[in-house]
């Protein structure tokens, strides 16, 4: 079989956009694989994200290693397609047979895993549950595996989510920066250097860039930017001339 | 009179912040321009070209910013003080600015009345923290 898929470089870019790999454990990845082992009353639950070489496990429920390599990794079968990949008896299935999990000491012999799938259509890895005995599950569990798999993804999207707004407002408050406190700095330095005519050129701009920034942010906070009655009540008093007390 | 002027690299990316410093220093008569750069790299360049006694040096700017521009600068001309003239408040980059090799963290928005003797003392002082 193909382990590797054909669009492995665009997926490769997928798995590397969360910013998970090589993280630290957990809970609410560690949740899914605890609660996964025992909805299939199996010893192992793994999830797993498929990278260049390795497969990662961001939660590892029932064993200890962390990663393995892309090789012999059942995951690697299982990132090829968007459907589940159901190894009912690793010893005489010939897809595993020769596999080192399976003919090695793990002796590995049921193995489901379900794809990561995120919004746009990138398969990152799985969530699987793995027993040493073999064993056959209905549709309905597989259903329930993809539910979890859904989560994890959900899990993912949050996080990545998350960080791009912490981006955002860090790159907001760099602007801020650039175009109101240099303005302001800039007007302070030229009144006291009496150029008071680019002090009140700079204070008139500076007036200017910053509404449009509020305006900016207003809008990107939904809405469409208007305001209604009670959103205009502050939490306390407007401070101009006099400084703000410290925290 | 002229031969003793302190010579001096004004690089920001802002035009209206150069031509106020400009201002400041040839009105006090003690310093000459030698050049004025836009950008990190241009400060680098310049630097190295103009060898200025000191440069007055934007952290935030385009290519290369100050933090990045201030260890190359140092390498090119290691005899011209740095500094940095920034519009972040102090504690939020002045130890890095410092560490890398600047002789001294202004704030923008501090008294314009610190410029001169800020220029005036550091190239009073032998250059070379290493």
């Amino acid at each position: 079989m193909e382990l590797i898929p054909a669009n492995d470089e665009e997926r490769l870019a997928a798995v590397h956009r969360y910013d998970v790999l090589d993280t630290p454990p957990d809970g609410a990845f560690d949740r899914i694989t605890a609660l996964a082992a025992r909805l299939f009353d199996v010893p192992i639950s793994i999830v797993s994200l498929v990278d260049r070489d390795r497969i990662w496990f961001k939660s590892h429920h029932g064993i200890e290693a962390t990663e393995i390599g892309r090789d012999p990794g059942l995951c690697a079968s299982a990132v090829c397609q968007l459907e589940p990949w159901l190894v009912g008896d690793a010893k005489v299935d010939l897809r595993t047979i020769d596999n080192p999990l399976v003919a090695g000491e793990l002796g590995l012999r049921f193995y489901l895993g379900v794809p990561l799938i995120t919004s746009d259509g990138f398969n990152l890895g799985t969530l699987n549950v793995i027993d040493v005995e073999p064993r056959e599950v209905t549709d309905a569990e597989v259903a329930t595996l993809q539910d979890l798999a859904a989560i994890v993804v959900d899990e993912l999207e949050v996080r990545l989510a998350v960080r791009r707004k912490l981006e955002e407002r860090r790159q907001r408050a760099l602007e801020l920066n650039d175009d109101v406190v240099q303005g302001l700095a800039f007007a302070k330095l030229a009144l006291e250097s009496g150029q008071d005519e680019l002090a009140r050129d700079a204070v008139t701009n500076t007036l200017r860039t910053a509404q449009s920034m509020v305006g900016e942010l207003l809008e990107s906070a939904g809405k469409e930017g208007r305001l209604g009655p009670g959103d205009l009540v502050r939490s306390s008093e407007a401070l101009v001339s006099r400084p703000r007390p410290s925290p | 009179m002229t031969a003793s002027r302190i010579r001096v690299l004004l690089a920001d990316d802002t035009a209206e912040y150069r031509q106020l410093l400009r201002v400041i220093l040839e009105q006090d008569g003690r310093f000459e321009i030698v050049a004025e750069a836009v950008d990190g790299a241009e400060a680098v360049r310049s630097c190295t070209a103009e060898r200025p006694d000191v440069v007055v040096l934007d952290l935030a700017m385009p290519v290369l910013d100050g933090l990045q521009a201030i260890p190359l600068i140092r390498a090119a001309s290691p005899e011209t003080a740095i500094v940095v003239l920034s519009g972040f408040a102090r504690g939020r980059l002045d130890d890095q600015a410092l560490a890398t090799g600047a002789s001294r963290y202004v704030e923008k928005g501090e008294a314009f009345s610190l410029i001169v003797p800020t220029l005036l003392e550091v190239t009073a002082e032998p250059v070379g923290w290493l």
